[in-house]
């Protein structure tokens, strides 16, 4: 009965891990976040309901923020882009725009509640003219509970349609997995790690993964 | 008779000196008590925000709170001027070792944190009046510790926005009309700072504060420091104003109360102003 349960178990497990649109690819380079190994790979897919597409890296870096005096790790980034597309450092936003599909990871490096993660990106979403308040962005925030804890991971993916500049966000969170299509939806959301940053220390992190600075 | 009346009114003069000597002696021992136990309300103060049991967690140092609200209550705005600068000597006073690659603890970093973290519980929780003072007596008329007054404006900036404003805004699960009005008193003294004519001027900077953090030569990074550089953004407070609106909207009931009541529609003009 034990093992009859063990398997269930595993089984659910394992349709969560196959449930990703997104599958990791190539060597990985071992990193290691403040004694935390971790593994960066060179290159990702990720699966629509239109097909495949091949993404590279384009870099990593840890999101510190500052909390008075103190810089702490929240999480460590790690992006991808449709290989076709040569991002361009000066204005990655705009090398995004015909980008047929885009990832990030976020590996938590700290125990951060569903709250704190969605203040932060309206935060970046609101300094990027970003309408906050629109029905696509409100739907999967009103979505966004539960903590997230160290070790955990979201995946953030986005890719076009077909129809127009309608785009598709997914957001893989540890226990459900939230998606929502609109105008230029994903291209939105990229502002936050791409666009105007929202503070010094996220301006650092636009750097190390638009690959103008070294992780 | 004459002889009576003089005798009388001199030993009425002499009784009345000495009533007035008995007095101001009095007073001068009030004075002496009342500022004894001022000091002492001040020391005791100190102490505590400094206890070891008191320093464990510094972001936010919650238990240094009450302390350093006592202090700042008790304390004049000279008196606060001197003790920010105590701290902040230490701050930046750094490492002593001669090493080229200091460790943390060579560099004393967590006592130089607790330094800081002190100077900062002490400027937030100044009151307005007191604030006003050490502007003017340290900035408009160039007082010996003018230096000082700009971090001490920049910690309480800071505190406030980070431990203060936040844990209204961001950290509460329900966020309710007294919630609001205290969000509006940390706001209003966010918004004061970044305002100030001279907001260029409030900056810190502490050379090798800042462990550095390298993900891929964590053994180089090891002993490797930052420098601390902060500043006030003149136009921040907006960004915070809206972070606040998107929150108390959030909440069905209270956007009903501030919509539709006089003191609601008082407090989200403080969060609407320009």
């Amino acid at each position: 009965m034990k093992n009859i349960r063990f398997v269930f178990v595993a089984l659910i497990m394992t349709a969560f891990s196959w449930g990703s649109v997104v599958e990791l690819q190539g060597t990985p380079t071992d990193i290691d976040v403040s004694g935390t190994p971790m593994k960066v790979f060179p290159q990702a897919t990720l699966t629509t309901p239109t097909g495949t597409t091949n993404l590279k890296l384009t870099g990593y870096g840890i999101r510190q923020k500052a909390v008075a005096f103190v810089h702490v790790n929240v999480y460590l980034a790690t992006s991808y882009v449709d290989e076709s597309i040569a991002l361009n450092t000066d204005s990655p936003v705009d090398s995004l725009k015909n980008a047929k599909g885009r990832v990030i990871l976020l590996d938590m490096l700290r125990t951060m509640t569903a709250q704190d993660i969605r203040t932060a990106f309206e935060e970046a979403l609101d300094v990027n003219g970003v309408d906050v308040n629109s029905k696509e962005v409100q739907s999967l925030f009103s979505q966004f509970t539960g903590d997230l804890y160290a070790g955990d991971r979201i995946v953030v993916a986005s890719y076009p349609t077909g129809e127009g500049t309608i785009e598709t966000l997914i957001l893989e969170l540890p226990k459900k997995t939230l998606s929502e299509s609109g105008n230029l939806l994903g291209l939105d959301f990229w502002k936050i790690w791409f666009g105007e940053p929202v503070d010094e220390l996220m301006g650092e992190l636009k750097a190390k993964l638009t690959g103008a600075a070294k992780p | 008779m004459r002889r009576i009346l003089v005798a009388t009114l001199s030993l009425g003069m002499l009784s009345g000196c000495g009533l007035m000597d008995m007095a101001s002696e009095a007073r001068a021992n009030l004075n002496k008590t009342g500022n004894a136990v001022h000091l002492q309300v001040l020391t005791v103060a100190l102490q505590q925000m400094l206890a070891p049991v008191n320093t464990e967690t510094l972001t936010p140092p919650v238990r240094m709170f009450p302390y350093g609200n006592t202090f700042s209550k008790e304390a004049t705005a000279h008196e606060i001027t001197e003790t920010f600068h105590t701290f902040l000597v230490d701050v930046k006073q750094g490492g002593q070792t001669e090493k080229s690659n200091p460790t943390a603890e060579d560099m004393r970093l967590k006592s130089r944190k607790i330094s800081l973290a002190a100077g900062g519980v002490i400027a937030s929780f100044v009151p307005h009046e007191k604030l006003e003072t050490i502007i003017e007596e340290q900035i408009y008329r160039g007082g010996r510790y003018e230096d000082t007054a700009y971090v001490l404006l920049l910690t309480r900036y800071t505190y406030l926005r980070d431990f203060f404003f936040v844990s209204v805004v961001d950290k509460s699960e329900r966020v309710n009309l007294d919630s609001v009005r205290k969000a509006a008193e940390y706001f209003t003294e966010i918004k004061y700072i970044a305002q100030l004519s001279f907001v260029d001027r409030i900056k810190l900077h502490v050379p090798q504060f800042i462990p550095v953090v390298n993900e891929t030569n964590p053994e180089a990074a090891e002993n490797a420091f930052m420098d601390l550089d902060i500043t006030v953004s003149p136009t921040e407070y907006k960004l915070l104003a809206r972070r606040a609106l998107r929150r108390f909207e959030r909440e069905p009931a209270l956007k009903d109360q501030l919509y539709n009541t006089e003191e609601g529609q008082r407090l989200l003009a403080i969060f609407k102003a320009e």
